[in-house]
């Protein structure tokens, strides 16, 4: 994997995330054990693995809500295990969606979304209104605009939390298993907001178990077990012909879940 | 018993000026109103920085909140009021402690002592409280604060501490009623309120029943008043289609 | 408000308890169940209080302790059992009242508010307000105190009468109502008050207590004189009469005297303090002539 060094610096640029020999341990557990991954712009790639594999944990590891023991993790450019690093301002640049939603329920839902623009970047109310009424067109909640997160449903409030994330006019969004939390007729609607999102160019890393949706909109799939990346592959490729044991087991056993 | 109720001493003269007894039970319930509010607000105050203080990743900071609380809770208010009132001045300079103990109207340097000790007596209890409110939230809540790119100051102020008042209120209540009835150490070192009034009555007139009576009846309707603000403070600041606690 | 309830509560169920005790009279009620029962303080020295052992001593006990060998006489119960309940300023009454305690000699100031309440034995004792004051604070009588801070324990008769002069002649002086006699010396010694007005036996105790009792005066014109007495219930003319008969005998015989000695010229216990309190003119008078009206009844 050696290149010159002049290849490099124009890969960087085009690299928005790069994880360059990562560990991580939870006291004995090894839970990233040596992951290195790009991430280019524009890019989507789906993270997938069994429960336990690391696969949240190595997401959270992109903005630093979990921090590293070893190895490099460079977003942006910047490298965020620096010490120098501004990490609000990196983590501001970073949208995140949750598998919890983690709305603020004591805030509207148009609170919720201009909090961060208004207090971190300094927006006027006005502006900050203006740009979550636009965003919760785009993820179809006009109309609930003055709701609180406790009156809505599972499906409304992730479409509300990636406005949330988008407010921030982020360069990349993460997505920590943003439909694991919702009842079955709801994960539609999410999905089809993140598709949407996808197809604006956005650049996005996903750790999901939705193969349909891995198939329809990544470019690439990542498949995690142990702590280690273990297969990389295009969808197609993946899911036809995964080289890996694990991974077709995996695969086996989340499309026939009863075996 | 034979005891000789008279209801209508409260309207007879006691003796100083024009003063009635009824006087004395208002010039009392004035000054438990403003040692206990004072005291409350200074309380509510240092008692959540504390509280946040204590909720910090800082080792350092965290290890003082918990000193202070362990210190202010253990040591009984009565000893504190002592300390603050008779030994603190002692250490203060020369002109200071005769500025403290002879030029200042003496209600006035009792006044500053029990609002000093029963603010800090009472912020430890209040720390712990906002501490309990802080942890009983979701981590996701500081998670999410954190992925937009909030500074500590601003995940405190914007995310968790609204919500984390909200969840004790009803324990804020109850150390808000506290305050008042501990307001009462103040006439232990000679300030007049309710409760060193009472027993004023009690003792010039010799019916005692009276007395007390009215001020258990003052207490009650103070009470009754402050948990009917608190009531509607929590009404007021409830979060709309929130279950359970909030509603 | 703790507090409050707590008083209530103990009169109340006091009150249940004793209710049936009423109906007779108090010396009837000592020969029914062969005891009598003593009220006393824990720290009105030299007067009645707690020192080495269970049971209180004192000047107004030892003078008790001649109304039990009275009653004794009387009910011809030379086995009677005596029973000590203590008391505080705000419980003797109530105690008296409900019959919890049948008769109580502590410091207890004879007045007319009290007398609606409990009947009084002729006096045992005569005090008068005066002041106390470091020797080198220029200080001597009631007019030197003005735009002073002067101290007074909360809820005596000094109070009242400081408070009343203070108004009355707008001495401008800051008052400090100090919880007891023991916080108020120490607010004079801390030099938050210049001046300590109190009962005048009760001063003289608290300077005997004093780290240096030469440092302290007692001065000043007495502002009032109090007559301390033992309290009874009202409307029970025979027990009353056994105690007033008594204590008047005592000091018919001189034996008075002895007793005064002993608490007020020589070193009681627990200290071994002296209080050298020699016997005033206004308590000689009413050895000579006992009564039981209040002060401001003569």
């Amino acid at each position: 994997m050696q290149r010159p060094g002049q290849r490099q610096l124009v890969e960087e640029r085009e690299t928005m995330i790069r994880f360059n020999n990562v560990h991580k341990w939870f006291k004995d557990l090894h839970v990233l054990n040596g992951v290195s991954l790009q991430v280019q712009q524009g890019e989507v790639v789906v993270v997938c693995g069994p429960s336990g594999s690391g696969k949240s944990t190595l997401i959270r590891t992109v903005n630093q809500l979990e921090s590293i023991n070893e190895g490099e993790i460079w977003v942006d450019g910047k490298n965020v295990a620096d010490p120098k690093t501004d990490l609000n301002a990196l983590r501001a640049e970073v949208g995140f969606v949750f598998q919890h939603f983690n709305l603020y329920p004591h805030l509207s839902v148009l609170d919720n979304i201009t909090l961060s623009p208004m207090k971190v970047k300094g927006m006027d109310r006005a502006a900050a209104d203006k740009l979550a009424v636009t965003l919760l067109e785009r993820v179809g909640l006009a109309h609930k605009k003055d709701a609180f997160p406790a009156m809505l449903s599972g499906g409304q409030q992730q479409r509300v939390a990636i406005a949330r994330g988008l407010a921030m006019e982020p360069r990349v969004m993460l997505f920590d298993e943003p439909t694991s939390a919702l009842d079955p007729e709801m994960i539609g609607e999410v999905l089809k907001v993140m598709k949407d999102l996808a197809e604006s160019g956005m650049t996005m890393m996903v750790v999901t178990h939705e193969m349909g949706f891995a198939r329809e909109v990544a470019d690439r799939v990542v498949f995690v077990d142990h702590g280690q990346i273990i297969e990389e592959a295009h969808p197609e490729h993946f899911f036809t012909n995964p080289q890996h044991d694990r991974a077709k087991q995996f695969l086996r056993q989340l499309l026939t879940p009863m075996n | 018993m034979n005891y000789n109720w008279d209801w209508n001493v409260f309207f007879k003269s006691t003796g100083i000026g024009s003063e009635i007894y009824l006087d004395w039970f208002v010039s009392g319930l004035g000054w438990t109103i403003a040692v206990a509010l004072v005291a409350w607000i200074v309380a509510l105050g240092v008692g959540s920085v504390l509280g946040v203080m204590r909720t910090l990743p800082n080792k350092l900071l965290s290890g003082v909140a918990t000193a202070y609380v362990e210190l202010f809770r253990n040591v009984p208010l009565l000893v504190q009021l002592f300390i603050w009132y008779f030994m603190v001045p002692d250490y203060l300079p020369e002109s200071a402690q005769v500025w403290f103990k002879q030029e200042l109207n003496p209600a006035t340097s009792a006044y500053i002592s029990v609002v000093v000790c029963l603010a800090l007596f009472t912020a430890a209890r209040v720390c712990e409280q906002v501490r309990t409110g802080i942890q009983a939230l979701p981590k996701g809540q500081s998670a999410a604060a954190l992925a937009v790119g909030f500074t500590l100051p601003q995940m405190y102020r914007h995310v968790l501490l609204p919500q984390a008042f909200r969840i004790i209120i009803p324990p804020l209540t109850s150390e808000f009623l506290n305050i008042f009835k501990n307001s009462s150490v103040a006439s232990l070192i000679g300030l007049m309120e309710l409760l060193a009034q009472t027993k004023q009555t009690a003792e010039f007139t010799a019916n005692m029943f009276e007395a007390f009576t009215l001020a258990t009846l003052i207490y009650f309707v103070l009470n009754m008043s402050l948990m009917t603000f608190m009531s509607w403070v929590e009404k007021k600041v409830r979060i709309p289609g929130m279950m359970g606690g909030a509603k | 408000m703790r507090f409050t309830t707590r008083l209530l509560t103990t009169a109340v169920i006091a009150s249940a308890f004793a209710a049936p005790a009423m109906a007779e009279g108090t010396l009837d009620k000592i020969k029914e169940s062969g005891v009598i029962v003593l009220g006393h303080r824990d720290a009105s020295i030299p007067f009645s209080y707690l020192a080495d052992g269970p049971n209180p001593i004192g000047y107004s006990h030892d003078l008790q302790l001649k109304v039990v060998e009275a009653v004794k006489k009387q009910l011809k119960l030379p086995n009677l059992q005596v029973k000590y309940n203590l008391v505080t300023s705000q419980t003797r009454i109530p105690l008296v009242q409900n019959g919890t305690v049948d008769l109580e000699c502590g410091s207890t100031t004879n007045n007319l508010e009290r007398q609606k309440q409990v009947a009084f034995s002729v006096g045992i004792f005569e005090i008068g307000t005066r002041l106390m004051t470091a020797k080198t604070s220029g200080v001597k009588d009631f007019p030197d105190l003005k735009g002073k801070n002067v101290v007074t324990t909360a809820g005596t008769t000094s109070e009242r009468l400081l408070k009343a002069m203070n108004a009355e002649k707008q001495m401008g002086m800051n008052i400090i109502s100090a919880k007891d006699h023991g916080e108020s010396f120490l607010m004079l010694e801390s030099g938050r008050a210049i001046a300590f007005m109190m009962d005048d036996a009760l001063l003289y105790g608290e300077m005997a207590k004093a780290k240096n009792p030469a440092n302290w005066v007692v001065t000043g014109k007495p502002q009032s004189f109090e007559i301390y007495g033992c309290m009874l219930r009202k409307d029970d003319p025979a027990f009353k009469k056994v105690v007033d008969d008594a204590i008047k005998a005592t000091f018919k015989s001189g034996e008075v005297n002895k007793i005064y000695s002993k608490w007020f010229m020589s070193p009681v216990p627990p200290k071994g303090l002296n209080l050298s309190f020699p016997m005033s003119d206004e308590f000689k008078e009413l050895v000579a002539k006992p009564t039981d009206k209040s002060a401001e009844q003569m």
